[in-house]
């Protein structure tokens, strides 16, 4: 049953990466060898050529064409099918003895106004029949160019973050050290993987959907680039603020944030020229080579992972320090006396069920006490997170983070007969990097003081939609 | 222009093709024998209309001349 499943899913996965693109990429030359003719591309006569073409006769074809809005291939058909049934018309009028220039007049009165025949015959081009066929390929390579987007993207974002990684690596040997990529460099290149990817996947979908419903409907790439680009932006732009969730940081965010701009541009942006294309082959061969990645690297996580699944505990690293750690502004430790030695021990697990990171602190578990005994001097309990320094080294200063006054986050302690406990979501946090969590509470004088250290250390990274990011605390 | 006369031109036409292969001055040759000084404002619009609803198909193929015409010919 789970195998069937599971085929089933690797079926609708290859259907999705493969036969969609290849399928987008089929309608978008077919469209091209529409919007994209050159004379005498297939053996039709170009009637812009003709030198013995009357000044009259390109006059009339030049207003008419002009009203046309069809593909280039359809403009240029028309065109020449009109000078040929004109000739042919002039042609007959002399043979019935009328001169040249009365033959020109007569046959081109006989056609009637440029512009109303050509509205006439655009109208008969862009049939609902082909506006709905235009719709739907349009939706249909929009899904192909997606996938080939973001496989782009993502190609692009990390080719660029390896000539990156390069190119420090060769400065770092020539002594010089880049100051923006010293902190939280890994947490700034996860958060921008995606979105890179999505931009270009939200650009290629686009202008795959304005090229393969302009050929189909027979409009003019420019006459419904309009709505394609509109609903991008609108579809896009929602996907990318509220429906895509991943690590976070500010140029991720601008960078989603670009998504619904570059979508609308891209509908329009030389629009008229053909797409870049690779061959078949090579696209296989990239997306291939993709897959085989991901099965490896998913394989490796599951080989090196399975074995800590479930929830981790958060501790700080162990160095053997040659000096305390720095308070700040932590309360001081509370008395001795008012707490019974050893009776609360704090600590923290990361919880793998809700994402968040739980918090607590338990009465010893050597001579149980009951929480409301071992607390009975305090009130106003909470857990509080503050900002960490963790050093990497034993002269390294570590301990509270002196920049800041308070505490990042307070939860009320939820009691329970033998432990205290609140859920932190500190991945909500802007505000990245190591934390530390403690138990304070009102003493009997009035004053809030630290009683237990629950640990922390962890490096955080924001993890959200872009919207959560906007709206989450500072 | 109202859509009574295209739909009119659509019908005469396809009576016009019976199984020829024709060009649209052949076409509106056909027809012409109804009002001798007739008009083709309609003739290229019903053609096309009637391609495009798969009622027609329509080749570029040499004629006596040796040049391309287009010519049309029924489904």
């Amino acid at each position: 049953m789970i195998l069937g499943a599971g085929a089933l899913l690797l079926a609708a996965v290859l259907a999705i990466v493969i036969l969609l693109p290849v399928g987008a990429i089929k309608l978008v030359r077919r469209s091209e060898r529409r919007l994209n003719w050159q004379p005498n591309d297939d053996g039709r006569p170009d009637s812009e050529a003709s030198p013995t073409q009357p000044h009259e006769v390109s006059a009339y074809l030049d207003r008419l064409t002009s009203t046309l809005s069809l593909p280039a291939a359809d403009a240029a058909e028309v065109r020449a099918e009109l000078a040929d049934h004109i000739a042919d018309s002039i042609e007959s009028l002399e043979a019935e003895g009328l001169d040249r220039e009365k033959a020109i007049r007569e046959s081109l009165a006989r056609l009637g106004s440029p512009t109303e025949l050509g509205d006439q015959i655009r109208a008969a081009h862009q049939s609902t029949r082909r506006l709905l066929a235009g719709a739907g390929g349009g939706i249909f390579a929009a899904g192909g160019g997606f996938v080939i987007g973001y496989f782009t993207g993502f190609a692009i974002a990390i080719g660029v973050f390896l000539l990156g990684a390069a190119c420090v690596g060769l400065l770092s040997l020539a002594g010089v050290r880049l100051f923006i990529l010293e902190e939280n460099q890994n947490s700034l290149i996860n958060s921008l993987l995606i979105p890179t990817a999505f931009i270009f996947a939200a650009a290629y979908a686009t202008r795959y959907a304005v090229r393969v419903c302009a050929g189909l409907s027979r409009r003019a790439p420019r006459s419904v680039a309009v709505f394609w680009a509109s609903t991008s932006a609108i579809v896009f732009g929602i996907w990318a603020i509220f429906g895509l969730s991943g690590p976070m940081s500010w140029p991720a965010v601008v960078a989603y944030l670009c998504v619904p701009i570059v979508a609308f541009t891209a509908a329009f942006f030389r629009i008229e020229r053909p797409l870049l294309h690779v061959s078949r082959n090579a696209v296989l061969a990239g997306i291939g080579g993709f897959l085989i990645v991901i099965l490896g690297a998913g394989l490796l996580f599951a080989a090196t992972g399975s074995a800590e699944s479930g929830n981790t505990t958060l501790t700080t690293i162990a160095i053997a320090h040659t000096q305390g750690p720095t308070r700040g502004s932590l309360p001081p430790d509370a008395p001795a006396e008012w707490v019974p030695q050893g009776s609360i021990m704090g600590g923290g697990v990361r919880m793998a069920d809700t994402g968040g990171d739980l918090y607590s602190a338990i009465t010893d578990q050597q001579a149980p006490v009951s929480m409301a005994t071992a607390l009975t001097n305090w009130h106003d309990l909470r857990f509080e997170a503050w900002h960490w320094i963790v050093s990497s080294g034993p002269n390294d200063a570590f301990g509270a983070d002196t920049r800041y006054s308070s505490p990042a986050v307070t939860l009320p302690a939820e009691v329970h007969p033998t432990w205290i406990q609140a859920i932190f979501h500190l991945d909500h946090l802007r505000d990245q990097g190591p934390w530390e969590v403690i138990l304070t509470g009102i003493g009997p004088d009035g004053q809030r003081y630290e009683i237990a250290d629950c640990g922390g250390g962890m490096n955080t990274q924001f993890h959200g939609s872009v919207w959560d990011w906007i709206t989450a605390p500072l | 222009m109202s859509p009574e006369p295209l739909a009119a031109e659509r019908h005469r036409v396809l009576g016009a093709l019976a199984d020829d292969s024709l060009t649209s001055l052949a076409v509106a040759r056909r027809l012409g024998a109804v009002p001798a000084e007739r008009d083709h404002r309609l003739l290229i619009p019903a053609l096309h209309g009637l391609e495009a609803d798969g009622r027609l198909t329509a080749n570029w193929q040499p004629g006596a001349d040796g040049l391309p015409h287009r010519t049309y010919r029924k489904r």
